[in-house]
C-alpha cells in the first residue's frame, strides 16, 4: 500500500529557514513547497529550497566515519581516508578533545557553517560547556557583519534591518540586497518587497553592480566599492546644512544628540551621579538627561556647564559633516554631486517630518524613509564608519523603527498570549542607551566590554566592536599571537560544515593555517576542499534527516518584520538519516558525556534555550537532544506543545502587536549619534596595541564618522585599474550549494552566476570579448581565471563576481571546475582586516589580462 | 559564616586553577559580593572574566543557586546554615532575554 503524507519542516540550505511542507510518498521525498501556514515564507520557496532534494539523495554523501592515513595536508592532497565504526572515530576524538580540555581549553578551535543555522545552539553549547572562546563562522561575520550587525544592534536592536515594506515611500539601499536576494527572511522579504514597489515604494539602490536588488529599482546609483560612508556623509551635509532639515524632537528623546560634550570630547556630566547633562532651553539650565517631564532640549548652541564650554552632540555633527560636501563625495565614490543633492532632498522631504499615522488606534509617528545597509557597505575595513553613516541618515529624520521608516527584525517580542513567551524587549543602559534585549554575537553591542590585553585567537579582547578577527585564518596569525604572547596554540579543530578554504580568502593562506593545526575533526555532508584537511570526518544527518527545535530563533535574525504574525516552526525529519549518518547535536551530547562536561553543556543550556521550571535540565542528568528540544518548546509554549505537538503541526503562530513592531514610540531609550564611548575605548585600547607593536590611527576611534580608505583606495600603481568585489549569488549559499546538480543547471543558463562581470564599454576598451577567458590579478600576486561577461550593468571601474565557487576538490564532481573563486584574490591579514572591529576588506584592486 | 559549595564552569575552572571548592561567606553576601571576592580571590585574568568595567558584571556571565538561575543581588547563603551550591559560567554566544 502506498504511504502519502505532506511534512512541516524547515528549509536548511541557507539561513533564512523558511518553513516547508515536504511530499514523502512510501517513504521517499518527491518534492519541497513553503508552508502557507508560518509567517517564515508564508508559502514560498526559493529555487534552492525546492532543489533540497537532491542534496537529500546526493550519490556523494558521507555515509560512514572517515579516517585519514596521509599526513601530509594540502590543497589538492589526497587524505588517503579509510572507513572506520562510529566508536572508533569517537574514541579518537575523544581522546584529542580530553587532552586539550585538561591541558588548556582555549586550545579547541570550533568552526561552524552559517549555511544550516540548525548547528548554531549546538556547537556555542558545546564551545561553552567546553571551556573554549575560539569559535566563528568560517568567515561570517569578518565578511557580513561586524560592522552592520553591530550598528543594527546599537540603533534597532537587531541584527539587521528592512523597509518598513508595508508603508516605506522610499527606500535607499546602500550594498543591501533586502527582500531581493537570499538571506536574512529571504522568501517573506521578496514577496513584501514586491508588494512594496507595486504599492509605489521608490527603491533607489546604491551598488557597483544593478544585479537583484539594483535590476528592480526605480534607480542604480553606481558607486566604487567602499566608498558608502562618503556618499552618506555628503547627504547628511546637505539634510544637516543646505536643507535645514531634521526631527528635532525624535533626535531629543530617542538619541544622545543633546547630550553636552566637552572640549574633550567625552559628555558634561552631573557631578553627583555622572549622568550626562543636556540643556534645557525652558529651565535656562543644564539638567540631566533622564530628568522627569524634562523641558525643550536643546540641540544646537554653546553653552557654560561645569566650568567648560559644551555643546549638544548633535551640534557637533551638524558641524562635522559640512566638511563633507557632495563635490568631496564625487571625488571618492564617483556618485555626481548632482545626484548626491538630489537624493538627500528626497530623503529628507519624503520623511514628511512631524507626521502621524493611527494604526489599531494608536497615534505614531509616521517617516516612510528608510536607509538600509548590509554586505556591500560592511564589507570593508571601514565598514563601522560605513554603516554608521548611513544609519545616521535614519536617525536624523526620525526613520528608525516608526511606521514607514527603518526596521529592526523583530527587537521585541512580548511572547505567545497564552505563556508571554518568548519575551524579551531593549532596555536603557549606561548613560541611557540601548542596550539589545537578545542577540546572537559573543557579547552584547553596548555596552562594550572594556578591552584588554586579548587571549583569544581572534584578538577580539583588544576589540570589542568586533564578533570575529582575521587572526582565526591570517597570513600572519602566527606573528600577532606572539606579539601579544597568546600562551597556547589551537591543537584540535571541531568543524559542522564550513568549507573555510572557500569562505574566509585566499585559499594558500587558510590552507597553511590549517596545516598548523594537529588535529581536525569535521561533521561534513559532503567532501569538500576543507575536508582534505580533516583527520577525522563524520557522517552529517542533512537537514531533511534531522530535527531542530529553534530553526528560527533568535526571531532578531530570521524573521520577518512588520506586522502580521508570529511564527515558531520546528524541523523534522522528513526521512530516516541513511547509511551511518547522525545528527551532530545528538554526537557533541555523547562526546560531552564522554568528556565529563555535561554538568556545564546542561547549565549552558539552560540559559542559552531559556528552559524554565519543570523544563529546566538537571545538572547531572544526561539528555537526549530530542528531549532538550521537546523541553525548549514546552517552556515557550505550555506542556501541552512539546516536540510531538510541534511535529504534527509544524508550527504555531500568533499576531504581532503594534507595541512589537513600532516599539521605538513605546519605550522610552535613546541611541547614539555621536559616539562618545570610542574615546574612552581607544584611550584604553591604545597602549596595550602600541605596546605589543601594533601601529594605531587614532582617526579610526573618533566618535562621529568620517570615510576611511580601504588598502584598495590607496593602490599607487595605476596599470591595477578596475576594483573587484562579490556578490551573493541569489541561486547559491555560500559555497554549500555548487554541488546540487539543479543549481549548477540554472548557474550555467544564468549569464553572470560563474562568470566574471565586467563593464562592456571597459572590456570593449580592452579588447576583451564577451565570453573570453581572462586572468584578474591583484597587486599582490594573487591570480583567478574565468571567463568574463560585458554587461551594462556593473560600474565601469568595477569587476563582479558572483558567489562562492571555484572548487576544485575531486569529491565535488558538480561543482569542481565552475565559476570563479573571488575569495582567492583577498588577502587575510592585519593590513586587510579594520584597527576598530577587524573586519576583513573584500574589495581588492585588480588588473585584467587575456 | 554559612559555607557554599562553589562550581566553576567552562573557563571560569581554567582560570581559576580549579573546578570546585568550599567557601565561607556572610550570610547576607549577595552573588555580586561573591563574584567580587571571587574576583579578588583568583587573579586579573578572572577578574575580567567576571567584569565588563569596574563594578558591572559581564552580561553574558551567569549564576545559579542550587541550580536556578541567580540575581547579582540574590543571597547567596542557605537559610538555616545548610550549605547551598553555587555555580558561576560564563555563555558566550547567549540570545538574552529573562521571562
Amino acid at each position: 500500500m502506498t504511504t502519502d503524507g505532506w511534512i512541516p519542516s524547515t528549509c536548511g540550505l541557507c539561513y533564512g529557514t523558511c518553513s516547508i511542507r515536504a511530499h514523502r510518498v512510501d517513504g521517499v521525498l518527491v518534492k519541497i513547497e513553503g508552508n502557507p501556514e508560518s509567517a517564515i515564507g508564508r508559502g514560498r520557496l526559493c529555487g534552492k529550497g525546492v532543489s533540497g532534494i537532491m542534496t537529500l539523495y546526493d550519490p556523494n554523501r558521507v555515509n560512514v566515519p572517515l579516517r585519514r592515513t596521509n599526513p601530509v595536508k594540502g590543497k589538492g592532497v589526497d587524505p588517503g581516508f579509510e572507513e572506520i565504526s562510529w566508536d572508533e572515530a569517537l574514541d579518537e576524538v575523544t581522546a584529542r578533545l580530553r587532552k586539550v580540555h585538561d591541558e588548556d581549553p582555549r586550545k579547541l578551535f570550533v568552526q561552524r557553517t552559517t549555511t544550516n543555522t540548525s548547528i548554531r545552539a549546538p556547537m556555542l553549547m558545546f564551545a561553552a560547556a567546553f571551556g573554549t572562546p575560539n569559535s566563528w563562522a568560517a568567515g561570517g561575520g569578518l565578511h557580513c557583519g561586524n560592522g552592520a550587525h553591530l550598528i543594527g544592534g546599537l540603533y534597532h536592536a537587531s541584527w539587521s534591518l528592512v523597509p518598513d515594506f508595508r508603508h516605506c515611500r522610499l527606500a535607499i539601499y546602500f550594498g543591501a540586497s533586502k527582500g531581493h536576494g537570499a538571506g536574512h527572511v529571504a522568501c517573506t522579504n521578496m514577496q513584501d518587497a514586491a508588494d512594496a514597489r507595486a504599492r509605489g515604494m521608490r527603491l533607489v539602490v546604491v551598488d557597483p553592480m544593478a544585479n537583484f536588488a539594483s535590476a528592480k529599482a526605480n534607480e542604480w546609483v553606481p558607486i566604487r566599492p567602499g566608498t558608502d560612508a562618503a556618499l552618506a556623509l555628503a547627504m547628511l551635509d546637505v539634510i544637516l546644512n543646505d536643507l535645514g532639515v531634521w526631527d528635532a524632537e525624535y533626535l531629543a528623546r530617542k538619541t544622545n544628540a543633546p547630550y553636552l560634550v566637552g572640549p574633550d570630547g567625552g559628555y558634561v556630566r552631573d557631578a553627583e551621579t555622572g549622568k550626562p547633562l543636556v540643556w534645557d532651553t525652558a529651565r535656562g539650565h543644564a539638567v540631566r538627561y533622564d530628568t522627569p517631564d524634562g523641558g525643550a532640549l536643546a540641540l544646537e548652541g554653546a553653552y557654560e556647564v561645569a566650568g567648560v564650554r559644551a555643546r549638544p552632540a548633535f551640534a557637533l555633527l551638524r558641524e562635522h559633516v559640512r566638511q563633507f560636501t557632495p563635490e568631496w563625495a564625487e571625488r571618492i565614490s564617483s556618485v555626481p554631486a548632482a545626484s548626491i543633492r538630489r537624493l538627500a532632498r528626497e530623503f529628507a522631504t519624503e520623511a514628511m517630518i512631524g507626521s502621524t499615522v493611527v494604526l489599531d488606534g494608536k497615534r505614531l509617528p509616521y517617516r516612510p524613509v528608510a536607509a538600509i545597509y548590509f554586505r556591500g557597505a560592511q564589507g570593508h575595513r571601514n565598514s563601522v564608519y560605513n554603516c554608521f553613516a548611513i544609519e545616521l541618515l535614519n536617525q536624523v529624520v526620525g526613520a528608525a523603527d516608526v511606521v514607514g521608516g527603518a526596521l529592526g527584525f523583530n527587537p521585541v517580542c512580548y511572547g505567545h498570549p497564552e505563556t508571554g513567551k518568548p519575551w524579551y524587549e531593549p532596555k536603557a543602559g549606561p548613560d541611557g542607551l540601548m542596550v539589545t534585549g537578545t542577540w546572537v554575537a559573543p557579547h552584547l553591542p553596548y555596552p562594550i566590554p572594556e578591552p584588554k590585553h586579548p587571549t583569544t585567537m581572534s584578538l577580539g579582547g583588544l576589540f570589542p566592536l568586533g564578533m570575529f578577527g582575521t587572526t582565526m585564518a591570517s597570513r600572519d596569525q602566527e606573528e600577532l599571537w606572539t606579539q601579544f604572547g597568546l600562551p597556547y596554540r589551537p591543537e584540535v579543530m571541531l568543524n559542522y560544515g564550513a568549507n573555510s578554504l572557500l569562505s574566509v580568502g585566499n585559499s594558500d593562506t587558510v590552507a597553511e593555517t590549517l596545516r598548523r593545526i594537529p588535529f581536525i575533526v569535521s561533521f561534513d555532508i559532503t567532501l569538500t576542499e576543507f575536508s582534505e584537511f580533516a583527520d577525522v570526518v563524520l557522517p552529517d544527518a542533512s537537514y531533511l534527516e534531522a530535527f531542530d527545535s529553534r530553526p528560527n530563533v533568535p526571531f532578531i535574525f530570521n524573521h520577518p518584520a512588520g506586522l502580521g504574525e508570529w511564527s515558531w516552526p520546528v524541523r523534522q525529519p522528513v526521512v530516516p538519516p541513511a547509511g551511518q549518518r547522525r545528527m551532530a547535536a545528538e554526537v557533541l551530547l555523547e562526546l560531552v558525556d564522554r568528556l565529563g562536561i555535561r554538568e556545564e553543556f546542561n547549565a549552558v543550556a539552560n540559559t542559552h534555550l531559556k528552559l524554565d521550571g519543570p523544563h529546566r535540565l538537571e545538572f547531572a542528568t544526561p539528555y537526549p537532544y530530542a528531549e532538550i528540544c521537546d523541553r525548549e518548546l514546552k517552556s515557550h509554549f505550555g506542556a501541552a506543545r512539546g516536540l510531538a505537538w510541534f511535529k504534527e503541526h509544524g508550527v504555531i503562530s500568533w499576531p504581532k502587536r503594534v507595541e512589537e513592531v513600532y516599539w521605538r514610540a513605546f519605550l522610552d531609550v535613546r541611541v547614539p549619534v555621536y559616539w562618545e564611548f570610542l574615546i574612552g575605548l581607544n584611550r584604553k585600547a591604545k597602549p596595550i596595541a602600541t605596546a605589543h607593536g601594533l601601529d594605531w590611527d587614532d582617526a579610526w576611534y573618533d566618535p562621529l564618522p568620517r570615510w576611511m580608505p580601504c588598502p584598495s583606495h590607496e593602490v599607487a600603481d595605476g596599470a591595477f585599474d578596475l576594483w573587484g568585489f562579490y556578490y551573493r549569488d541569489t541561486l547559491h549559499t555560500n559555497s554549500f550549494t555548487n554541488e546540487n546538480p539543479w543549481l549548477d543547471e540554472a548557474s550555467r543558463l544564468d549569464p553572470f552566476s560563474y562568470t566574471i562581470a565586467l563593464n562592456a564599454a571597459t572590456g570593449r576598451r580592452k579588447g576583451l570579448r564577451d565570453g573570453q577567458e581572462v586572468t584578474l590579478e591583484s597587486p599582490h600576486g594573487r591570480r583567478v581565471r574565468g571567463r568574463v561577461h560585458l554587461t551594462e550593468t556593473v560600474h565601469p571601474e568595477c569587476v563582479g563576481i558572483g558567489g562562492c565557487a571555484g572548487h576544485w576538490a575531486r569529491t565535488l564532481p558538480i561543482a569542481r571546475g565552475k565559476g570563479v573563486m573571488f575569495n582567492d584574490l583577498l588577502e587575510v591579514d592585519w593590513a586587510h582586516g579594520s584597527p576598530v572591529n577587524l573586519n576583513l576588506d573584500t574589495c581588492v584592486k585588480l588588473r585584467v589580462a587575456p | 559564616m554559612p559555607e557554599i559549595r562553589l562550581k566553576l564552569m567552562g573557563p571560569l575552572a581554567r582560570l581559576a586553577g580549579e573546578r570546585e571548592t568550599r567557601l565561607c561567606v556572610d550570610e547576607t553576601a549577595t552573588v555580586r559580593d561573591l563574584l567580587t571576592l571571587l574576583a579578588a580571590r583568583y587573579g586579573p585574568e578572572f577578574a575580567g572574566a567576571i567584569f565588563r568595567a569596574p563594578g558591572e558584571v559581564h552580561t553574558h556571565l551567569r549564576a545559579f543557586l542550587d541550580e536556578h538561575d541567580a540575581e547579582l543581588d540574590d543571597r547567596v547563603a542557605r537559610a538555616g546554615g545548610a550549605a547551598a551550591s553555587v555555580a558561576v559560567l560564563v555563555v558566550p554566544g547567549f540570545e538574552g532575554g529573562r521571562r
